[in-house]
């Protein structure tokens, strides 16, 4: 054997049948030559045909070596283990089902994990070649900053030894309007580069022209297949129609083909052009920048090119904004920045559900040593009568197989329905699981990965018990079924429970440190009261709210009407919702020296009188706004507590006189405004980050240019409400629709959800990680109350003997319990060394809690000893149930 | 009966024989060969062990060409001067063996009289192999008649 390959063999088997055949054939020519030839030699026919046959001898031996030579070896001996071992597990459905229940949740819940994983990181992106699609930034010592100014973008664009397809996007609503329906859809403003750089296919037509996307180009539009189809009834002469958007004209130059989305999975609707002045003294940061690296380009040279880049643009701009001494410019893998906040959580995931498989492994491996036990005189037998110990293990594995395949098919099915109820969960913004996780899907790479794991799985839980079992005793075993070896079972066993309870520590003290986060992550006061609050976004694109006054005139009656109506307390206007991001404007203090381009920057908003009033953000000093605050009225800012601590520390910010957006650009310049307020902090960003210094002004005092851009985004209608406020929602937008005229609102949301939101990422680590952690505690308690039990079961007559002798019945619980306890004790120290170790895997996830957080270590050990000893107490009280009679038999 | 110890084989020899093995050395349990009766037969004849059929037949499609069964077994039959007992079905388990090896081609061709018969000719491995074997071979029963002149007085 092994002399062939097993290639060789495989084929051989396949033409046996051929081969046999043949050989038939042969033989048959080979008797009839011989017959002929005895005949000449002058022998009768009947003489002649016996003597070639003897003389061809006996063929069963040609068979034999067609048949030795197609053989698989250890193939054909694995089909008769898995014969046997689908008989043995027949014969024992209890164990069995055990088994197979413990595999499926732990093969279920990794493949359920892996699927999020393969989408989001794995998954190749739509764009052609897409690791070498890099989002050029702006970096900080702190981070990346991916939003750019026309100023950068007109540098950046000039790269071309190193990049190609510079595009710009920028994403946002807009009204498709003048149509049987009007609808607010998803738009993508882009610069001509855009298409080929994601190499976006286009049905019909084609994409923007150098032309569309410089300013006051002609207003060209791109749909997708989807608005194509929806809101124009896939109109067949759709080229050249002017379609309104927003109430502004637009060409429809091309439609995309079907199944168009974003790098993040997310759908677009329609494309329109981004024009950039090549000459614009613009620092507003608004758009990002993606790239293609040239050929041949490393993502370092890339960069080591945007440095100098860097360098050179502080020269040319000293005033530009975002470009400080310690900032430059960079690019990174777009996939690898669109995924960089989720990766750490799906690892961490990952990891704590591959713990779970583990245990869920080591407690299979434990059941089957049991089990072993059990047959410890079969196997006793089969080894004396001259099996190899491989070959006894090799089948003990076998028999491992069709139970990890059930495990496994199982596993898969409760991963598929894990993955539901998983994205059931809401993970909030997980990039590119899709619309509520429907790009996540059981795929071939999942199915493999899950053979794979049962397979593994198999292994572990097979080969362990094997190893054990094939140490045995023959002798003992053969001579007194009942005694042989089990202390070595018992240590082997205790190994793998104490495995199991370090492993169980680990993901309990994970689980712990994440729930505290989120606690502490839920206690943040974000500021503003978010109780029966509704929010109501609206997208105010094109020309007709562009100006100052006109947005004035919609929001001064729209307020009126909603405020009119009964259940509403009170109601405003602003350019965003707090925790949803808006815009950020630097601020120059009015009369104090220089030494940078501005004194400080923070989140601006623009607001209706009621604005405080209905977030209920308490007035620190100075006043409120007024109606009075109007277009012609002197400027006026409201400044929070933080702005007023960084700007004013040791004297009263009121009356002081600020410049906003000062050098941002010609449209945002406006004269400085006198604060006349000062108010509580409110949280305008994640919840884990302090908050900022916060500027408010009155809408009616916002620059053309500002307001331009503003609704160019979305705005928030917000409402304060007596009681739920649900109910009151089409009445609102009853009332919006009539002062608007026909503008639809999107997205209406309450408060809580606003900042449930922000957490959701963190309630969801901290769900899984719990589920894993309890999933892990069970399996471990069952693993210590399988081994007490069955170490009472194996101590039977020692005990009655100790009792004979006069050992009282608390004696023997407690001295089961010690033994218990040395167990669980050790077991959990392992597990808190390896917490420890490993807690730093963790602090990407964490916030307000140390990794090392004593509490939650404490608490994870508090909670496994206590399941742990409970488990043991049973088989312990079991110990006292030992007859001392026993001890007579 | 192991007739010589694995370690007597030079390095160059035993990679060589990876290459195509004929299983000269002949293992415990296929030592002999289990032969049909064969009544009558002279009692001189000598069983013909598998390795070295596996040896008469390559030299036997060396010298001879492109060959069918039958004629291998006259032309073992003709050289042995039948001095050796062959089991003439052994040939065929020989040539699939050897076929396995790729030490022989075979294809159907008719042959003398226009019977439908299989021809094996030996390959360029084959060759080599011959090559490798008669050479241990040799080597083998060399030992073995030293052996055997100074174990038998």
């Amino acid at each position: 054997m092994g002399v062939f390959s097993f290639a060789t063999r495989m084929w051989a088997r396949l033409v046996r049948r051929r081969l046999s055949d043949e050989v038939a054939q042969e033989l048959d020519l080979h008797v009839a030559l011989l017959t002929e030839r005895y005949l000449r030699e002058g022998m009768g026919r009947a003489e002649a045909e016996a003597m070639a046959m003897r003389r061809v001898g006996n063929v069963t031996h040609i068979r034999e070596e067609v048949h030795e030579l197609t053989r698989l070896g250890w193939l054909d001996d694995l089909g008769s283990d898995l014969a046997h071992g689908i008989r043995t597990i027949r014969r024992a459905p209890g164990f069995s089902t055990v088994v197979v229940a413990t595999l499926a949740l732990g093969i279920g819940a990794t493949s359920a994990i892996f699927s999020i994983v393969n989408t989001v990181l794995l998954t190749p992106s739509p764009a052609p070649d897409p690791d070498r699609v890099v989002v050029l930034a702006t970096t900080f010592p702190e981070g990346s900053s991916y939003l750019t100014s026309d100023q950068k973008f007109n540098v950046w664009r000039q790269q071309t030894d190193v990049l190609q397809d510079i595009a710009g996007r920028r994403s946002g609503v807009v009204n498709l309007t003048n149509i049987d329906r009007p609808e607010q859809v998803q738009a993508t403003w882009v610069t001509e580069e855009y298409f080929r750089l994601y190499g976006i296919p286009i049905a019909t037509g084609r994409s923007f022209s150098g032309l569309e996307t410089v300013p006051n180009g002609p207003p060209a539009a791109v749909l997708s297949d989807g608005v194509w189809k929806r809101a124009f009834g896939a109109d067949p002469r759709i080229i050249g129609r002017r379609i309104s958007i927003s109430d502004a004209p637009f060409e429809v130059v091309g439609v995309a083909a079907a199944g168009v989305r974003t790098l993040s999975g997310d759908p677009i609707d329609i494309w329109l052009p981004l024009a950039i002045d090549p000459a614009s003294a613009s620092q507003v940061h608004y758009f990002m920048v993606e790239a293609r690296l040239r050929p041949g380009v490393t993502l370092s040279t890339a960069n080591a090119k945007l440095a100098l880049a860097a360098d050179q643009f502080r020269r040319s701009f000293p005033n530009a904004l975002a470009m400080g001494a310690q900032a430059s410019f960079g690019a990174q893998i777009t996939r690898d920045a669109l995924v960089a906040n989720v990766r750490p959580s799906l690892r961490v995931l990952l990891g704590a559900v591959a713990l779970v498989l583990l245990i869920a492994c080591v407690n299979v491996a434990n059941l089957q040593i049991a089990r072993m036990l059990g047959r410890r005189r079969e196997i006793a037998v089969r080894s004396a009568l001259g099996a190899a110990r491989g070959r006894v293990m090799r089948q003990l594995i076998a028999e491992g197989l069709p139970l990890a395949a059930a495990g496994g098919a199982l596993g898969l099915l409760l991963g598929t329905v894990g993955i539901r109820a998983l994205l059931a969960l809401n993970p909030g913004n997980i990039p590119r699981i899709g619309e509520s996780g429907s790009a996540v899907t059981v795929d071939i790479r999942v199915m493999v990965f899950t053979t794979l794991l049962s397979l593994a799985a198999a292994l572990a839980a097979g080969l362990g018990p094997a190893i054990v079992a094939t140490r045995l005793d023959l002798n003992g075993i053969l001579k007194d079924g009942a005694l042989g070896g089990s202390p070595r079972y018992v240590r082997t066993r205790s190994l793998l429970i104490v495995t199991e309870l370090a492993l169980a520590v680990t993901l309990v003290v994970g689980a712990t440190l994440l729930i505290h986060s989120f606690v502490a992550l839920r206690s943040v006061n974000p500021g503003v009261d978010t109780r029966d609050v509704l929010t109501l976004r609206m997208s105010l694109s094109g020309p007709r709210f562009a100006r100052t006054a006109a947005l004035d005139r919609l929001i001064g009656p729209s307020i009126t009407a909603i405020e009119a109506l009964p259940g509403v307390a009170s109601a405003a206007y602003a350019n965003a919702v707090p925790l949803e991001g808006g815009v950020v404007l630097p601020y120059i203090i009015e009369g104090r020296p220089l030494t940078g381009p501005f004194h400080g920057f923070g989140p601006w908003t623009s607001v209706s009188a009621h604005y405080f009033d209905v977030f209920q953000i308490p007035l620190v000093r100075g006043r409120l706004f007024t109606d009075a605050d109007g277009h012609d009225a002197p400027g006026v800012v409201i400044i929070s507590e933080a702005m007023a601590a960084r700007g004013w520390p040791n004297a009263d910010p009121l009356h002081a006189r600020v410049f906003l957006g000062k050098g941002s650009g010609p449209d945002l310049d406006e004269p400085a405004r006198e604060i006349v307020g000062v108010v509580r902090n409110v949280h305008d960003g994640p919840l884990d980050r302090a908050p900022q210094a916060a500027m408010y002004v009155p809408a009616a005092q916002v620059t053309d240019g500002l307001n331009a851009r503003i609704v160019r985004g979305s705005i928030a209608w917000i409402v304060r409400t007596h009681g739920p406020s649900q109910s009151l929602v089409p009445a609102i937008q009853r009332e919006l629709a009539r002062s608007s005229a026909g503008v639809p609102v999107a997205r209406i949301q309450t408060m809580d959800e606003v900042v449930a939101r922000t957490t959701m990422r963190a309630e969801f680590n901290m769900s899984l990680l719990t589920a894993f952690a309890l999933s892990a505690l069970l399996l471990a308690s069952i693993g210590v109350y399988g081994l007490m039990a069955y170490t009472v079961q194996q101590r039977r007559r020692e005990i009655a003997i100790r009792m004979a002798l006069g050992a009282s019945r608390r004696a023997m619980r407690n001295m089961i319990l010690r033994s218990g306890i040395a167990l669980i004790g050790a077991g959990i120290a392992l597990g808190l060394a390896s917490s420890w170790a490993t807690g730093r895997l963790l602090r990407a996830l964490l916030f307000g809690v140390s990794v090392h957080d004593p509490l939650a270590f404490a608490t994870a050990a508090a909670v496994l000893a206590a399941v742990a000893v409970f488990a043991t107490l049973r088989p312990a009280i079991a110990a006292t149930m030992v007859d001392p009679v026993e001890a007579l038999r | 009966m192991e007739v010589v110890p694995r370690g007597a084989y030079t390095k160059t020899a035993e990679r060589k024989l990876e290459l195509c093995p004929l299983h000269i050395d002949i293992p415990k349990e296929t030592a002999r060969y289990s032969f049909g009766v064969s009544k009558g037969a002279p009692a001189l004849r000598t069983d013909v062990m598998q390795g070295t059929l596996d040896l008469m037949v390559l030299q036997a499609l060396a010298t001879l060409g492109s060959m069918h069964g039958y004629g291998i077994a006259r032309r073992i039959e003709q050289i042995s001067g039948d001095a050796l007992k062959l089991n003439e079905g052994t040939v065929y388990a020989s040539l699939i063996r050897l076929q396995h090896k790729r030490c022989i081609a075979a294809a159907w061709a008719p042959s003398e009289n226009n019977r439908k018969a299989k021809f094996y000719a030996i390959t360029s491995k084959g060759r080599r192999q011959l090559v490798v074997e008669t050479e241990n071979w040799e080597r083998i029963s060399g030992a073995v008649r030293r052996l055997l002149k100074t174990a038998v007085p």
